[in-house]
Parts: structure tokens; sequence; C-alpha cells
């Protein structure tokens, strides 16, 4: 009898072999409700729960353990409680993955903290010495290629290549740490894993860089870019790029299908600036596909958010759910009303705005527009 | 040309250019703006002059006149914050940054500080984020946007920031 603990939200049987568990879209306290009757489904079509045969008639619950397994060993063990029954069979509450503290705070037990590539094993005891167990992915591997919008279980894992450059200040040091950058980088991971993407660095450490020279500057003291980046977006295109972005420009690393993210100390006029490929209009595509940061004011989410420029290759929108990670200005903290949430999810139906942003992005992840 | 001839010329022109000088150039309507070049975003901003004397205006409540320039500039600022209804970049960037510029010029000669959020909503309308503590007003070019931020006490304006955004 094949084993078939895991089911998904339609309580329809998870096949390890060719699906995979995935991080939720949704607003962590919304349709996770605490308790569900066995036959009940759920709308979050990443949400999953557990059901186990009960040793016999008499029995009316069962003891579940589930592992998260990442790299082979064991980071969370968490136990439930399976006590819907309906006939041999007994099922617990729907229970999702999460990618923050913030999330994983909420709903008990039911979030489960995780990272892409982690297994989720759950195990228990049909009988004295008698263990049934199965296990599962939290995304398909990388090798796969699936980007069915309406069947996330089928998702493989994409990932986006970054290069991340700090410009020295002008007092000769890295205007951003190897500590603040891993922790954004952390930060972009744990919110692109629920469109099944991840960043894939470079270079593990930081590539620490002098100020790139501007034509202007070939003669003269080196330009800091702690004060000022001139943007050269003057009506809405880039047509007449500034000095500026033409020096980032030739500082990139000429990989056509890497994003160059540059930390400088400080730009105006904004937080940061993505130059994704439509706003692109001088044809010279090295005007494309990077991103300038200001170090002294960036945001937990800054790096995932203009991302989602890049992947997108879009501006904002009207009507962007206040939920949304791609919602502007973003948020200061990590909690769980904050601006988080990757489309579909329902506000983003609602809204009508970035209901399609997973199967876009993932679409361009590996191979930028 | 005789002597009377020259000064009568130069008494006309004298008038032109005190009547330009007083009375032009006139600030767009929305229609003229919205059909100029869109590569060049500063070109219709209302001079600085007459959107001092717009708030000046609005203080003093006085003539038809200088009412109708005021709401000129308010509809400048309004069209800013409404720019992402624009589904094209190159008229979301210009709203954005005129209403931005004229959002500063107006901030110039009105002191928001002890106002209510009702007369903040008034001139400016809904807030794109509010709740107890502050209204953010944000002019967003698809890009990145400028920020005006009041932070609010007991109902009342307490302080203007401007926070960056991305």
């Amino acid at each position: 009898m094949p084993v078939e603990i895991i089911r998904k939200n339609d309580n329809s049987a998870y096949d390890p072999n060719s699906e995979a568990l995935g991080v939720s879209n949704y607003v962590t306290n919304n349709e996770l409700p605490a308790t569900s009757q066995f036959g009940d489904t759920n709308p979050d079509p990443e949400n999953f729960r557990l059901q186990a045969r009960v040793p016999n008639a008499t029995t009316n619950s069962v003891q579940m353990k589930l592992e998260v397994k990442r790299d082979g060993a064991v980071v969370s063990t968490t136990n439930y409680t399976l006590d819907k029954k309906d006939g041999d069979f007994v099922r617990g509450p729907f229970l999702r993955l999460v990618t923050d503290t913030n999330d994983d705070a909420e709903s008990g037990d039911q979030t489960i903290l995780v990272k892409l590539g982690d297994k989720i094993k759950v195990s228990y005891d049909i009988a004295a010495g008698s263990k049934v167990e199965q296990e599962i992915q939290v995304g398909r591997p990388a090798s796969e290629s699936n980007n069915e919008p309406d069947k996330p279980w089928k998702h493989d894992i994409r990932e986006v290549k970054v290069r991340i450059v700090a410009v020295k200040d002008a007092a000769g040091n890295a205007c951003i740490t190897d500590a603040k950058v891993n922790e954004l980088v952390n930060n972009a991971n744990e919110r692109l894993a629920q469109s099944g993407i991840r960043l894939k660095r470079t270079q593990d450490t930081v590539e620490v860089i002098e100020p790139p020279s501007k034509p202007a500057d070939d003669v003269g003291p080196a330009y800091t870019y702690d004060q000022n980046y001139r943007d050269g977006h003057i009506s809405g295109h880039l047509t007449s790029p500034s000095e500026d972005e033409i020096a980032f420009s030739l500082s990139k690393d000429g990989d056509s299908n890497s994003i160059d993210i540059f930390f400088v100390k400080h730009i105006v006029p904004a937080v940061a600036i993505a130059y994704y490929s439509s706003q692109n209009k001088t044809g010279n595509p090295a005007l494309s596909n990077f991103i300038v940061i200001s170090s002294d004011a960036v945001r937990p989410f800054t790096v995932a958010h203009e991302i989602m420029h890049i992947l997108l290759n879009q501006g904002h929108r009207n009507l962007e759910p206040s939920t949304a990670l791609f919602y502007s200005p973003t948020s200061q903290f990590k909690t769980t009303a904050g601006k988080k949430r990757i489309g579909p999810y329902p506000q983003s139906k609602t809204n009508n705005v970035g209901d399609d942003d997973t199967t876009t992005m993932r679409a361009n992840a590996e191979t930028l527009p | 040309m005789t002597n009377n001839s020259k000064i009568v010329i130069l008494i006309c022109a004298a008038a032109v250019f005190i009547a330009v000088s007083i009375y032009g150039p006139r600030y767009p309507t929305h229609d003229q703006a919205t059909t100029q070049s869109k590569e060049v975003p500063h070109r219709n901003m209302p001079p600085r002059s007459i959107l001092a004397q717009a708030a000046n205006d609005q203080i003093s409540h006085e003539p038809v006149e200088s009412t109708s320039a005021r709401e000129e500039v308010l509809k400048v600022i309004g069209d800013g914050l409404r720019s992402l209804e624009n589904e094209d970049n190159a008229e979301r960037a210009r709203l954005a940054k005129t209403g931005h510029l004229a959002m500063e010029s107006f901030l110039q000669n009105w002191n928001p500080v002890g106002k209510t959020t009702h007369e903040l909503k008034t001139l400016f309308g809904m807030a794109k984020e509010e709740n107890d503590d502050y209204l953010l007003y944000s002019f967003d070019n698809g890009n990145y946007a400028w920020l005006y931020q009041f932070a609010i006490r007991d109902g009342r304006v307490v302080e203007l920031t401007r926070p960056l955004s991305e």
C-alpha cells in the first residue's frame, strides 16, 4: 500500500517523486484555520495537511512527527495530533510553510519555518516497532523545469544570479558590511521563496570596488557617490543616461543573466533605483538589469523589491495591494502584515494586480529580460 | 523713423514687457499640459511666483482669480498623487515630478502643522497610507516616489517628514 501521509489543500495525496511542498504566498494569518474537519478543503494551494491510518477501530487519534531537514541535518521537530477521523483515517489541521520568524510566530505549530531545498520528513508509529514515514522536498530540484501557474507543487527552484558590489565611501571603506549584505540577501531569499526563487551569488563575499569613474573625472579627484547619484529617467524612460549611470554600467560583470547590485553610501532621490530592461531606450544593454542602493537608507526588503522590478520588467502599479512586496514604499519591519507577499494570493486577485507575478518572475529568473 | 515714432514704439514695448511680467506666462490647464512635450517634465510647472501667490491666496481667501490659480496648483498636486493611474511611463513620470515640485512650492507658503487630517484630505485627497499616526502622500514615477509623511497627533499635523522610497 502506498504511503500517502502528506495531502494537498484539496486532500489529494502528494507524490514526492514528482511534486513538492511550496512556501505560501498568503498573508500568514489568512486562510489558516486552527481546526479543519476531515473533509474540509482550503483555498491556499500550498497549504497541506497530514493523514494517518489508525491501527484499530478504537483509536481516534495519531501522533505524527514532522522534521525539517537541511543539508541532511534536522533543524526542527514538531509533533502533531491528528484527530479528525473518518473510517480508518485521521487528519490534522492545515499547515503552512513560511520563511521568516515573524510569520512562523503566527498560528502556533501550523506554520513551519523552512528554506527552499529543505526536506520535510513525517513519520508515525502504526504499531510497536512499525513506523510509517514519508519525505518530500520544499520546491522541486533546480534541474527540473515547470512553471504551470496553477500547480505550484510542480515548481522547480529557480536561481537568480546576483553580483553584489560595495562601492568605497569617501573614507576609502566599503560602504556596507558583509554581515549587512548577508542579512539583506537572506531577507530577499525569504521573500522570493514564495515564488520558488532564490538568489545565487556570484561571489561568497561582497566585492569592494573604487567608485566608478565618470568620464569627466578621469583626470580629477575620485568621485565618491557619498551624497549624489544622478537619475537619468528624465521622461519615464532611460534615454539619456547620466554620467553616473554610464559609469556603473561599465562596472557590471558582463554576464547578461546576472543582476549587478551596487551599494553606495547614499543616492538621491530614492533608497534604490532598479534599471529594468523595458525602461532602457538607450540601445545599450549594459544599462539594463542592475540596481543601485543607498547603504545608509536600505530597508529590510529593498533588495527583494528591486529584484522584483528587474524580473517583472516593470515599474510600480496602480492599486498594488498594501501587503505586496512590490508596493512602494517597502516595509520598515518584517511583521506579518507587512509588505511581503508576491501574487498570486487573495489580495492580488481582489485588486487584479500582480496575480501573475510568480509566473512572470520565474520565467525571467534565469534568463533576464 | 521720427523721434515721436521711436518714443511710441518704446512705450508700446515697455507696456508689453510690463503686461507679460504681471500676467504671464500663464500656468497651462491640465489639457494643455498633457498635450505638451513629454520629454521635458519641468516645462509644465507653474512659475514659482504663481504658486506662492496661490498659497497666499488660500490663506487670505481672496479674489476669484487667485482661487482659480490655487485650484490649478492643487490639481497638479492631485494629478501627481494619482500618477500610477496612467499606463504610460512617460506620463506617470511627468505627473509625479510636476506634482512633487508643485507640492514643494505649495508648502513653502502653507504650513501644514496644526492642520486637521480633514483639511489635508480636502486639499490633497485620500492619502496613500493613513493611520492614527500619519498620512502618507506619494508622487510615484513608477521607479521610486517622492513621499510626504504628515505625522498626526490628536487629529492634527505635528510634523512633515520626507522619507525616501524605493
